[in-house]
């Protein structure tokens, strides 16, 4: 019997019939929340957590961005560092990183919202596809996403050979213990993309010049295509443009909220809006002064059934 | 303070605080367009009704409740529907 103390650092090495392993991944999200080990609890307290986390704005640290769903799944990667001894025996000295490169179907608009989360760490995590969540965990046992670089391609245009609307991202993991001894996972019974929010950003704007206190906002969406945006009013007029207690103005003089007195859509079939903002504070501005017109946040919208938006407000400035 | 939706226009509930003349000054280029001065004030005096509630000795008269002489505590909660909760008792010397 040989002497050994390999108890100390390693651990009983037994394997589990059907215990998981990672599958192919479908979908990767950008989160930097955390799934507690309260929130864990059950398939529904996950899914909540998950789906509230998706509908918060944009400028809330634990925001999830939801990715497009992965079409083809390359691995690349990094090779482990070895060192070779003179009678050419390998030893590892350093493990490879994983990484891999995704491709999707998008569009140029969608590329150009994606492509600003290149080249920063972020952390993700994937759901294979066996519906499983899969992290890391923190030192409280939450489910955490794990450290990665992201870069998205540009999208081009295609030769004969090509595909229209494909995309590539290429995901790289800067950390091998997340990955490997501290991976994790929990079982949803959803599926990501037909789940959780991805939102839309939407820039408010005067469609039409304002009369008095009385403002015409639209709102639209960047597809690349310059002259025709794509304007949201029709679809979100008997919401968002019919309920006032979703907006909100500020005189950016003085800080002080302008009261939002009415909101109807336009009449006359006008694609816009008329939102009455109080005539006595509108009328109280001198010329040039600036008012930030704008909306609630987007749980806010979504529980108000405004659903998939998030909106950037318009600045209206007094004539 | 609330909102209260008629015909297509939601209203603060502020509004209905102002005088007819406020009100309609401030929607003028909105809800007034194209209205009569009647259709306007009927809409006035609901959002009225809604934000300004009759006098709290007017309810403990109507329903013959409670010692008059004394002070009634009402809280009332109103919602974006216009209707108006009512939590309490009406004096009473029971």
């Amino acid at each position: 019997m040989a002497l050994q103390l390999c108890g100390s650092i390693g651990a009983n090495t037994g394997g589990i019939k059907c215990a998981a392993s990672p599958g192919k991944i479908n979908s990767i999200a950008i989160w930097g929340g955390k799934l507690t080990v309260a929130e864990q609890l059950t398939l529904a307290t996950r899914k909540t957590s998950l789906v509230a986390d998706s509908k918060l704005s944009k400028l809330l640290s634990d925001k999830l961005f939801l990715l497009p769903l992965f079409l083809g799944k390359e691995s690349k990667k990094e090779s482990n560092q070895e060192q070779t001894l003179s009678n050419g025996l390998k030893f590892v000295t350093r493990e490879g990183l994983p990484g891999w490169r995704f491709s999707f179907k998008t569009s140029m608009g969608q590329m150009k919202n994606l492509r600003k989360f290149n080249n920063t760490i972020l952390n993700v995590i994937m759901q294979d596809d066996q519906k499983r969540v899969w992290g890391s965990k923190d030192s409280n046992d939450a489910l955490i996403g794990r450290q990665a670089q992201l870069f998205f391609e540009g999208l081009d245009h295609i030769g004969d050979d090509g595909v229209e609307g494909l995309g590539f991202v290429n995901v790289a993991f800067i950390d091998a213990i997340e990955n490997y001894d501290d991976a994790a996972f929990v079982e949803v019974d959803f599926n990501f993309q037909t789940t959780l929010a991805a939102l839309l950003d939407v820039q408010l704007f005067e469609k039409a010049v304002a009369v008095a206190n009385v403002l015409h906002p639209s709102g639209k969406v960047d597809v690349a295509n310059l002259p025709v945006p794509m304007d949201i009013y029709e679809e979100y007029k008997t919401t968002l443009f019919s309920t006032a207690a979703l907006w909100k103005a500020t005189n950016l003089q003085t800080g002080a909220a302008i009261t939002v007195t009415g909101i109807a859509p336009g009449a006359g079939g006008v694609a816009y809006a008329d939102l009455t903002l109080n005539a006595a504070a509108i009328t109280a501005l001198n010329t040039g002064d600036k008012v930030l017109v704008e909306t609630v946040l987007p749980t806010a919208l979504d529980a108000a059934g405004v659903v998939g938006i998030e909106t950037v407000g318009f600045i209206y400035t007094k004539p | 303070m609330g909102w209260l939706k008629i015909n297509g226009t939601d209203f603060n509930l502020e509004v209905g605080t102002y005088s007819l003349e406020e009100f309609k000054k401030e929607f003028k280029h909105s809800f007034c367009l194209g209205k009569t001065d009647s259709e306007i004030e009927k809409v006035y005096a609901q959002l009225r009704a809604v934000a300004v509630p009759a006098p709290l000795k007017n309810i403990s008269n109507e329903l013959h409740t409670g010692n008059k002489e004394k002070a009634v505590t009402v809280k009332g909660k109103g919602d974006s529907t216009g209707k108006g909760s009512f939590i309490g008792k009406l004096g009473g010397s029971s």
